[in-house]
C-alpha cells in the first residue's frame, strides 16, 4: 500500500508562477486524475514530483514520509513520446529496464511478456520509427511498466490511440488499479476518466480548483438540465440555452422545477424531436470550472 | 557503478551500430591499408633520374670511360652516356633538351678550364652536381697521378675513397613523422568526438526519453556514461587501423624498416612510455573537452545557440594543433606553459614528452592538472546536466533558475 501526496507545491520559472500552492495525493487501489487546461501547471507538478524540476516550495510525502519516490520503482510516461525512434524496440526497452534495476533475463522476459499483451511481439527488432503512432504510445507504455514500479504516472496516455486501443489501455489500467499500483493519470480525456478514476485534482492557472473523489465533485457542482433536441426556432421559454447546434438546455433549479418546464415546451409552437433530463458529466463540470478564462501564456 | 555500465554498454552498443561509426571505421582501415600499399609500391619503384652525359673536351675522355662513371650509382640520378661524343653546339644541346625534356651534361673547356655544364629545368639537385663535379676531380686526379709513375698503392693512399654516411643517433626525422601523425590524431579525434558527444545530449534535450533517464538513473553516472563511451570510439577505430596495418604488412610483405625511412615515420621510434603518455593525454584531453561541450549544450535549446557555444570550443582545441607544431620545433617558454593548461596541454605535452623536451615529472604534473580538471568538469557538468537538460529557455533565466537552487 502507497500513497503519494503533494502539499502546498509552489514553482517558479523566473518571476512566472507556474504552480501556486498546489495540493494532491495517490494511493495504491485508485486511479487519480490530475487534470486542467494547456498550461495549467499539470506537466510542471508532475517534473517537481518526480524530481526533474526542484519546487520552491511545498512537500512531497511518500508514505507520510517527507522524500522523493523510490525512482526505480517508479514508471514514468512523459507526454511527448520519449524514446530514441532509430534505435530498435528490444534494444532501447532492454536499457531502460536495466536503468530501472533490472537484469538481462528479467527484462528479456518482461518485455517478451509485454510486447505479447499489447500484441506488438514481431516488432521487437524494428527501429521505433517503422511503427504506427498508436503502437509507439504502446512501447511508450511499456518503457514505463516493464520493471513492474509500485507508482505509476502516465501522462497524457491516451494521445494517439483509436478507441480499441484506449480501450486495452483502460483495461490495463484497472488491471494495475486492482494489482495494488500507486496510479495518477494527467489526461484531457475526461470522458474517459470519469469511467475509469476514483479522484480528480483539477489545476487551473496554477492553483487546485478541486482535490477529490470524482462523485463527490459530481454530486456538488452537477447541475440538472431539462434537455431538448429540435429544428424549430425557440422563443418565449426563459433560461432555454443553445449548447449545440438544434440543442438546448434549460438549467433546473430543483427536482420540481423539471415538469414545469416540460410542459411549457410541449404547449409552445417549438417542434421537439427529442427531449429529456440529465445531470452535468465530468467534462461540462470542468469547463464550467475552468472554461471561459484566459490562458496565462 | 552498475547504472554507469548500464548507461556507457548502451551508447557503446548504440555508436557501434550505427551506420556512421561502421563507414568511417571501414573507411580508416581501407585508408590505411591503401596507404601502406602505395608507400611500398613508390619505395619499390622509386626511379632516379637519367642525365645524359656529353663530352666535348679530349682531356676527360678516359676519366668518363672510367668503372666509377660507368656504373654510377651514388644520389639520385643514373648517367646515361648515349650522347657521350656529340658535336652539337652548346645552343642545340640546349634545344635539345627542351625539346626531349631530358637534363644533360656538357663537360666542355673554356680558356683552360673544364666546365661542367648542366642543362636542367630542376629535377637535378645541387647535392648531385656536387656529388658528381666531386667524382670528375677525383678520377681525373688519379689517372694523372697514375700517369706520373707513382704505384697502386700509394695512389690509393694519397687518394683515398671516402664516402659519407650520415648516422642521426636520436632518429628525430623519424620520430617527428611518427609524432606528427599522433598528435593530429588526437587533436582530430578530440574535437570529432567531443562535438558527436554533444549532439546526443542536443538530441536528448529535444526528446522526453531524458525525463525517463532523469528519473531511473543519478546525472553522474548517466553523464559519464554517455561522455565515456564517446571516449571509447576512436580508441577502438585507432585498434581497427594499427590490427588492419598489420594484416596488411603481413598479407603484402611490406617491409616497415624500408617504408619507415623512406615515408619518415619510423614507428621504432615508439616506447611503450610514449605510448601509455599518449593514450592517458588522449583520454583526459578527451574529457575534458566532452565535460566542456556536453555541459554547455545541455543548458541551452535553440540550435544556433548549439552551434553558438560548440564552434568556439573547436577553435580552443584546434589550437593545439599550432601549439604543438612550435613545441616540436622549439621548447620555448610559450610551448612549456601551454604544455600545462588543460585545453591545450593534451597534445602539447606529448609533443614535449616524445621529443624528449619534458621530462616524466613535467608529464605526470600535466596529467595530474588534467585528471583534476576533469573530475571537477565531471561533476560540475553533471550538475548543470541535471539541471540543464529540462530545462527550455534562454541562458539568462537558466542562471537565475540556478542561483536561486
Amino acid at each position: 500500500m502507497n500513497r503519494v501526496e503533494v502539499k502546498g507545491l509552489v514553482k517558479y520559472y523566473g518571476n512566472f508562477c507556474a504552480v501556486n500552492n498546489v495540493d494532491f495525493s495517490f494511493s495504491s487501489g485508485k486511479l487519480t486524475a490530475l487534470c486542467g487546461r494547456n498550461g495549467s501547471g499539470k506537466t510542471t507538478s508532475i517534473r517537481c514530483l518526480l524530481g526533474l524540476l526542484k519546487e520552491d516550495k511545498g512537500e512531497i510525502l511518500i508514505n507520510g514520509l517527507k522524500r522523493k519516490p523510490d525512482f526505480k520503482k517508479v514508471g514514468y510516461l512523459p507526454e511527448e513520446r520519449g524514446l530514441f525512434t532509430k534505435e530498435k524496440l528490444g534494444f532501447q526497452l532492454e536499457f531502460l529496464a536495466k536503468l530501472k534495476g533490472m537484469s538481462k533475463k528479467e527484462a528479456d522476459n518482461a518485455i517478451d511478456y509485454w510486447l505479447k499483451r499489447f500484441e506488438i511481439q514481431d516488432y521487437r527488432n524494428k527501429k521505433l520509427e517503422s511503427l504506427s503512432k498508436g503502437n509507439q504510445q504502446k512501447v511508450q507504455m511499456i518503457a514505463a511498466l516493464v520493471h513492474d514500479p509500485d507508482i505509476v504516472i502516465l501522462d497524457e496516455p491516451f494521445s494517439g490511440l483509436d478507441p480499441v486501443n484506449m480501450q486495452l489501455f483502460i483495461d490495463l489500467m484497472l488491471e494495475l488499479k486492482d494489482r495494488g499500483k500507486c496510479i495518477l493519470v494527467s489526461s484531457h480525456q475526461l470522458a474517459l476518466i470519469e469511467g475509469v478514476c476514483e479522484d480528480i485534482c483539477i489545476i487551473d492557472k496554477g492553483e487546485s480548483v478541486y482535490s477529490g473523489p470524482i462523485i463527490d465533485l459530481l454530486a456538488k457542482f452537477s447541475s440538472d438540465y431539462l434537455y431538448f433536441s429540435t429544428k424549430s426556432r425557440v422563443e418565449g421559454i426563459v433560461g432555454v440555452e443553445n449548447y449545440a447546434p438544434h440543442n438546448y438546455r434549460i438549467k433546473l433549479e430543483n427536482a420540481q422545477h423539471f415538469k414545469p418546464k416540460l410542459d411549457e415546451i410541449m404547449k409552445s409552437s417549438i417542434e421537439v424531436e427529442t427531449i429529456g433530463r440529465k445531470k452535468l458529466n465530468l467534462q461540462e463540470i470542468f469547463i464550467e470550472m475552468v472554461g471561459g478564462k484566459n490562458e496565462r501564456f | 557503478m552498475k547504472d554507469f555500465n548500464t548507461v556507457f554498454m548502451f551508447y557503446l552498443k548504440k555508436q557501434l551500430q550505427s551506420k556512421v561509426f561502421l563507414f568511417v571505421t571501414l573507411f580508416l582501415c581501407v585508408a590505411s591499408a591503401f596507404s601502406l600499399m602505395g608507400l611500398k609500391y613508390s619505395v619499390s619503384n622509386a626511379k632516379k633520374t637519367t642525365l645524359y652525359i656529353v663530352n666535348q673536351t679530349s682531356r676527360l675522355k678516359n676519366t668518363l670511360n672510367n668503372e666509377a662513371f660507368q656504373n654510377y650509382s651514388l644520389g639520385n640520378i643514373k648517367l646515361d652516356f648515349t650522347l657521350i661524343d656529340s658535336n652539337k653546339s652548346i645552343k642545340e644541346i640546349i634545344s635539345e633538351a627542351k625539346q626531349k625534356e631530358i637534363p644533360i651534361l656538357v663537360y666542355r673547356e673554356e680558356n683552360g678550364a673544364i666546365i661542367m655544364n648542366l642543362i636542367d629545368k630542376g629535377k637535378i639537385s645541387y647535392f648531385d652536381a656536387t656529388l658528381l663535379q666531386s667524382l670528375t676531380k677525383q678520377v681525373y686526379q688519379a689517372e694523372k697521378i697514375a700517369q706520373s709513375g707513382i704505384s697502386k698503392e700509394l695512389l690509393a693512399e694519397i687518394n683515398p675513397h671516402i664516402e659519407i654516411k650520415i648516422t642521426n643517433p636520436s632518429d628525430d626525422r623519424g620520430r617527428f613523422g611518427i609524432v606528427l601523425v599522433m598528435f593530429i590524431l588526437m587533436v582530430v579525434f578530440i574535437i570529432m568526438y567531443s562535438s558527436a558527444a554533444s549532439n546526443e545530449i542536443a538530441y536528448l534535450k529535444t526528446n522526453r526519453v531524458m525525463e525517463i533517464f532523469i528519473t531511473s538513473v543519478k546525472p553522474l553516472p548517466l553523464y559519464a556514461g554517455v561522455n565515456l563511451s564517446y571516449c571509447f570510439i576512436p580508441l577502438l577505430q585507432l585498434c581497427c587501423v594499427i590490427f588492419t596495418v598489420f594484416i596488411t604488412k603481413f598479407a603484402a610483405n611490406i617491409d616497415f624498416e624500408k617504408i619507415s625511412s623512406t615515408a619518415g615515420i619510423n614507428l621504432n621510434t615508439l616506447q611503450v612510455n610514449t605510448i601509455a603518455a599518449y593514450i592517458l593525454l588522449f583520454l583526459l584531453g578527451f574529457f575534458v573537452y566532452s565535460f566542456i561541450n556536453t555541459a554547455m549544450v545541455s543548458i541551452v535549446s535553440k540550435s544556433e545557440d548549439i552551434t553558438a557555444i560548440s564552434v568556439p570550443i573547436a577553435f580552443v582545441g584546434l589550437s593545439q594543433y599550432f601549439l604543438s607544431v612550435m613545441a616540436a620545433i622549439d621548447d620555448s617558454m610559450t610551448t612549456r606553459i601551454f604544455s600545462f593548461i588543460p585545453l591545450t596541454s593534451p597534445s602539447v605535452m606529448f609533443v614535449r614528452y616524445a621529443f624528449g623536451f619534458a621530462g616524466t615529472g613535467q608529464l605526470i604534473a600535466a596529467l595530474s592538472i588534467l585528471a583534476a580538471t576533469a573530475v571537477l568538469l565531471a561533476i560540475t557538468g553533471a550538475h548543470l546536466f541535471a539541471r540543464g537538460i529540462t530545462f527550455y529557455g534562454n541562458l539568462k533565466d537558466f542562471s537565475y533558475k540556478t542561483k536561486k537552487k
